[in-house]
């Protein structure tokens, strides 16, 4: 058998489904290929996670989230632009003046509605982001942090939908390449987060798919 | 009628049929009920906020189970900052020679928790979407044909996709992708 084959079947060999000829030959590949023993182990997990005992729902749990659920939508639109507001505002009043390009198109700080940079993902192909962090003066161990939402991932990062590093930022221009690729239809949104004692800034970047 | 009450009568009719099996899902992917409790009620939020796109649907259990997984995978980053660290602590228990009866100690259940709970933060590292497909197909047990109907992609897309994202999974529980670098950052004046 070869990887293909042998892929198609790790789910029912770790149920412990498949017929005796299929389950040997899909051993003997297994116990030489790298990539096939680490899905199956993969499988095992998720198997381990299935047989696990889930009781039932408790009585009444429907209606009482149900009602939660209903209640928190009313207030849900008002909570968000209160802490909208709370956050930027703290953010406009910091001192230090840091601000975020995206291809050229300014990303004010403080700005919380989706830019409109010309920048659209694609499934086909990683395409790299430039951006370009602007301060005012140099900053060290100041932490960067990119979180995506939706169907965008950081190419290379296995889908990880936060990253988060710390680099000394240089007085002036510092230069950033991401290259972003969609992973599924509807595009997405990413969250720039610049992090230093003195300031915290964030910004929102929307990343439509290229259709 | 107002459109709350609309809205509500709406929200029961098409969530009310698919309840036990979310909550029996989100008790696989937790510790504990009041966990599950609340993880469902997210689900449950993002149902009616989705009301009309959800009444549209034709799979909605799988839907609904799609963004139990995406919740999940929120849920568990928010309750570990560094969960790449969390989980690649502890022996491989994992093996491709699957798991026995013998790995658990006097005191089972604390141990399987501990397993279960390993396998959960793994599982949040591999991205909403790797891990809501993989899991609605080997947790769920979804044929490739609904997955085909649920996410829209085609057959051999899913397949390669379930496949990379298993291994990943299994390298993810076996230590060997944790010292890659997150990112690089590179000159952009090229």
């Amino acid at each position: 058998m070869n990887c293909n084959e042998v892929a198609e079947r790790i789910p029912a060999l770790a149920s412990g489904l498949l017929p005796a000829d299929e389950h040997d030959a899909c051993r003997s590949h297994v116990a030489t290929c790298e990539d096939c023993a680490d899905a199956l182990r993969g499988a095992n997990a998720l198997q381990f996670l299935r047989k696990r005992d889930t009781g039932t729902a408790p009585e009444g749990l429907f209606g009482r989230i149900l009602d939660d659920v209903t209640r928190t939508a009313e207030n849900d639109f008002a909570k968000r632009r209160f802490w909208m507001g709370t956050a930027f505002g703290g953010a406009i009043a910091a001192s230090l003046l840091v601000a975020v390009m995206v291809l050229g198109v300014l990303v004010r700080p403080g700005e919380m509605a989706p830019t409109r940079a010309e920048f659209y993902v694609s499934t086909e192909e990683a395409r790299t982001m430039h951006i370009a962090i602007e301060a005012d003066q140099a900053l060290p161990g100041a932490e960067i942090s990119i979180l995506l939402s939706g169907a965008v991932e950081v190419d290379g990062t296995g889908g990880r939908r936060e990253l988060v590093w710390t680099d000394d930022l240089e007085s002036g221009i510092n230069r950033l390449s991401l290259p972003l690729l969609a992973s599924g239809v509807g595009g997405g949104q990413m969250v720039v987060r610049l992090r230093h004692p003195e300031s915290e800034q964030m910004f929102v970047i929307d990343l439509p798919l290229d259709t | 009628m107002s459109k709350r009450t609309s809205d509500k009568a709406r929200f029961a009719a098409l969530v009310q049929p698919h309840f036990d099996a979310l909550y029996g899902a989100a008790r696989r992917l937790t510790l504990s009920p009041s966990d599950a409790e609340d993880l469902v009620q997210d689900v449950c939020l993002k149902a009616l906020e989705s009301i009309d796109e959800l009444q549209a649907m034709e799979f909605r259990r799988a839907w609904l189970l799609k963004v139990l997984y995406h919740k999940f995978v929120d849920r568990q980053r928010a309750k570990a900052r560094s969960p790449v660290d969390q989980a690649v602590t502890g022996a491989d228990s994992f093996g491709p020679e699957g798991m026995t009866g013998n790995e658990f100690g006097p005191d089972e259940q604390v141990d399987r928790d501990a397993h279960a709970a390993r396998i959960m933060r793994a599982m949040s590292i591999l991205g909403e979407q790797e891990c809501g497909l993989l899991a609605l197909r080997d947790i769920e047990e979804y044929s490739l044909e609904e997955l085909q109907e649920v996410t829209g992609l085609p057959k051999g897309t899913i397949k390669s996709r379930l496949h990379r994202t298993r291994s990943r999974l299994g390298r993810l529980l076996s230590n060997k992708e944790l010292q890659k670098p997150l990112l690089r950052i590179v000159d952009s004046e090229k």
